[in-house]
């Protein structure tokens, strides 16, 4: 039986299932909260960390080169990992 | 000196009833606010008929007792026995989480909360509820590394959400927080009520001299909370009701299902 997607992806905006009744989840997949992926929430924390100041610029775009990126992202996370992407700070 | 025998005596009230474990005799729990108690005893009887069915005697047997009051507060004790569970004691090494929900006015788009929320990190509270202008559920916001229309940022350490420019209102937040001065007990659905041995205080008074008191102290070496209806009044007056099914126990050649005990004073 195909689950319900009752979810958005904070990064790419995919719909996803998630179930925060489920052990794995609780245990294993918390990021599930926020993200499909385990990817997409490596991207979450370094834009998150950027935006609050505990990640350096450089080190934000050091870490996202090293992700693979998902081919869509919500519009406003686009912006900031533009920003985040361009060395000479434009977006 | 004429031996001390009270007959009738006025029963004056339950004093406390203390639990302890049947093998140790460790005193695990005190009630002292014990109301409307009951004490009942069944046995089934099997009549021997002569031939025209005259009854000649009855053989009692499968004696049985059930021991009910109420505690006029409730009991956190007395609940995770009723719930065949642990009371599970927080401490500063071993913090208990538990829910929060707390409605904040937004002021200069952000709110801060209580307490350190807890979850996965960069997004310990997942969604907010605005109060709309009717005072009922208005927007909900969502959890997002960055600022962005119908989203909020989370500083968890901070204890502060942030919400977009011109965000104005109240806003519902619901949240798990670790705590170190906290308690926590549940009901599980394949647990067992432990069996407890019960001493029930209680004073009698001398029915000519209302003066003279005595101390009565009824015993049960093995009861057993009936988990097979539990009511929790969750009403200040309600109390909290309990019944204990009476045991023999198994070593105990004269199968005694309860002692009484009084003396002076």
């Amino acid at each position: 039986m195909a689950k319900e997607y009752n979810a958005v992806c904070s990064i790419c905006g995919q719909r996803y299932h998630v179930c925060n009744t489920c052990k794995s989840m609780k245990t294993q997949k918390s990021w599930r909260t926020v993200t499909d992926t385990a990817e997409c929430y490596k991207i979450y924390m370094t834009v998150y960390g950027y935006g609050n100041g505990t990640i350096p610029k450089e080190k934000a775009r050091n870490i996202l080169n090293g992700c693979a990126l998902p081919k869509t992202f919500q519009p406003h996370i686009r912006t900031i990992v533009n920003e985040i992407r361009n060395p000479d700070g434009n977006t | 000196m004429t031996k001390f025998n009270p007959n009738e005596v006025v029963f004056e009230k339950i004093r406390y009833i203390e639990e302890f474990d049947p093998t140790t005799r460790q005193l695990l729990s005190r009630l002292t606010n014990v109301k409307e108690p009951t004490l009942n005893f069944t046995s089934e009887g099997t009549p021997v008929t002569d031939a025209q069915g005259a009854e000649i005697v009855t053989f009692y047997n499968a004696a049985q007792g059930t021991l009910s009051y109420t505690n006029a507060i409730h009991s956190f004790d007395l609940l995770a026995e009723q719930f065949s569970s642990e009371k599970v004691v927080a401490t500063e090494d071993k913090k208990i989480v538990a829910p929060v929900s707390e409605v904040l006015e937004i002021m200069d788009n952000k709110v801060v909360l209580k307490y350190v929320p807890v979850g996965t990190a960069g997004a310990e509270i997942k969604y907010v509820q605005l109060v709309n202008d009717s005072n009922e559920f208005g927007e909900t916001l969502e959890v997002s590394a960055a600022a962005a229309e119908g989203k909020f940022t989370i500083d968890a350490a901070a204890k502060t959400l942030t919400f977009q420019e011109g965000t104005t209102g109240r806003v519902i937040v619901d949240y798990e927080a670790e705590m170190a001065e906290a308690i926590s007990l549940a009901k599980t659905t394949d647990s067992m009520p432990p069996i407890r041995t019960l001493h029930v205080h209680c004073y009698f008074r001398n029915k000519c001299d209302n003066n003279i008191k005595y101390i009565g102290v009824i015993t049960f070496p093995r009861a057993q909370i009936d988990i097979s209806s539990v009511d929790v009044s969750l009403t200040p007056d309600g109390g909290h009701a309990v019944t204990y099914k009476l045991q023999k126990p198994y070593c105990d050649e004269s199968g005694k299902l309860c002692s009484v005990f009084v003396y002076k004073d």
